[in-house]
């Protein structure tokens, strides 16, 4: 079990981390930097690769989080909230402390 | 009680509170196809976009944009220019086999411009089912419409009797003709040129698959989350009627 919720927060930090930058920091500056200038291409980079490659850590967070609502018995409604808050910015840091939350009390650590 | 339990299974699939999963599901999954062909979309579009803007590049001097020392470069792919300059003699032109026009195999006729004293480009004026009788070139100085294309790597040998190699390969031409070449030549677009030729068609525009990448590979992954709500969604609704089962026959039983 501490394996399990292990390798989902690792996942659920990295994923939060890397939405953040993107939506937050590649977005902004893609849309809302002078054309053509430093920083406005630093937005367009930010977004192509980042974009890309969070959509597949993303399906990582998600194959690791219903591992871990399976091995922790999660009801649906449960299992379903906590892998849609990993699509929110900030929103998916809180829905990992609660997941860890629920874990621990439900299994407290040996 | 097999059977009782089967129907008991169905009856369980279609429970109220499973319906709310089954219908999130189905949106799930319906939203993920939708987003996965809206970002195909933009793929196609971008490609389509990359084709015309390729297309739609203003003609220029060909001197304006490339010398006969010069290096092929990717951005004169397809470039249309007009070159000027007079034509070699009659007798320096030559066939180029192989060449398909409409899924017909023929022949190119090439001429050498000369644009300098020793500077050559090579001219593809028209295309023939054949290699025959060349043609005369016009005398004097003229301008030629064309668009430039890279050379050929491979193909036949030169054969000096003929007249004719198997593709437009500029280093194997550069020995047979007194002539220092550019490093690509043009197709004319010029029907005044073409002696009575068919005008060769340049070949098909290649636009790299890797244009607008991105959003092919978004809709890849809008597929696969869909995929993957399929599979958490069997998974959720077996588990639960699974329980469902166990706690009803718990219940009976108890």
């Amino acid at each position: 079990m501490e394996n399990t919720l292990l390798r989902y927060r690792v996942m659920a930090n990295v994923v939060g981390v890397l939405l953040i930058i993107l939506i937050l920091v590649g977005v902004p500056l893609k849309y809302l930097a002078t054309d053509g200038g430093g920083a406005q291409v630093l937005g367009e980079n930010i977004t192509t690769y980042l974009g890309v490659a969070h959509g597949w850590l993303y399906m990582i967070f998600l194959v690791t989080a219903a591992m871990l609502a399976r091995r922790a018995r999660w009801s649906i409604a449960f299992t379903i909230t906590t892998l849609l808050a990993g699509t929110i910015p900030v929103v998916s840091f809180w829905a990992e402390h609660r997941a860890t939350q629920a874990v621990r009390t439900a299994a407290p650590a040996a | 009680m097999t059977g009782s339990s089967r129907g008991g299974g169905l009856r369980q699939w279609l429970r109220p509170r499973l319906l709310g999963l089954h219908l999130f599901a189905v949106v799930a999954v319906i939203f993920c196809v939708l987003m996965g062909l809206w970002q195909l979309g933009i793929y196609d579009s971008r490609q389509t976009d990359e084709r015309a803007d390729r297309q739609v590049v203003p003609r220029v001097e060909l001197a304006e944009v490339w010398g006969p020392d010069d290096p092929f470069e990717a951005r004169l792919n397809q470039r249309p220019v007009t070159a000027t300059g007079e034509f070699a003699p009659d007798a320096d032109q030559f066939w180029v086999t192989d060449r398909d026009r409409g899924g017909v195999r023929g022949a190119w006729l090439v001429a050498p411009l000369l644009t300098g004293p020793r500077d050559a480009l090579l001219v593809v004026r028209g295309w023939a089912p054949a290699p025959g009788d060349a043609p005369g070139l016009p005398a004097g100085q003229v301008s030629v419409q064309g668009v430039l294309q890279p050379g050929d790597g491979q193909g036949a040998p030169w054969d000096p009797d003929r007249r004719e190699i198997g593709a437009v390969r500029i280093p194997a031409l550069s020995n047979e003709l007194p002539y220092d070449l550019y490093s690509g030549y043009a197709i004319s677009t010029d029907r005044d040129l073409s002696g009575g030729l068919v005008l060769a068609s340049p070949p098909e525009q290649g636009v790299s698959w890797t244009i607008g990448l991105r959003n092919l590979a978004y809709a890849l992954q809008w597929w696969v989350f869909g995929l993957f709500a399929l599979f958490m969604w069997w998974r959720m609704a077996g588990e639960s009627v699974a329980k469902g089962d166990r706690s009803e026959v718990a219940g009976t039983a108890g």
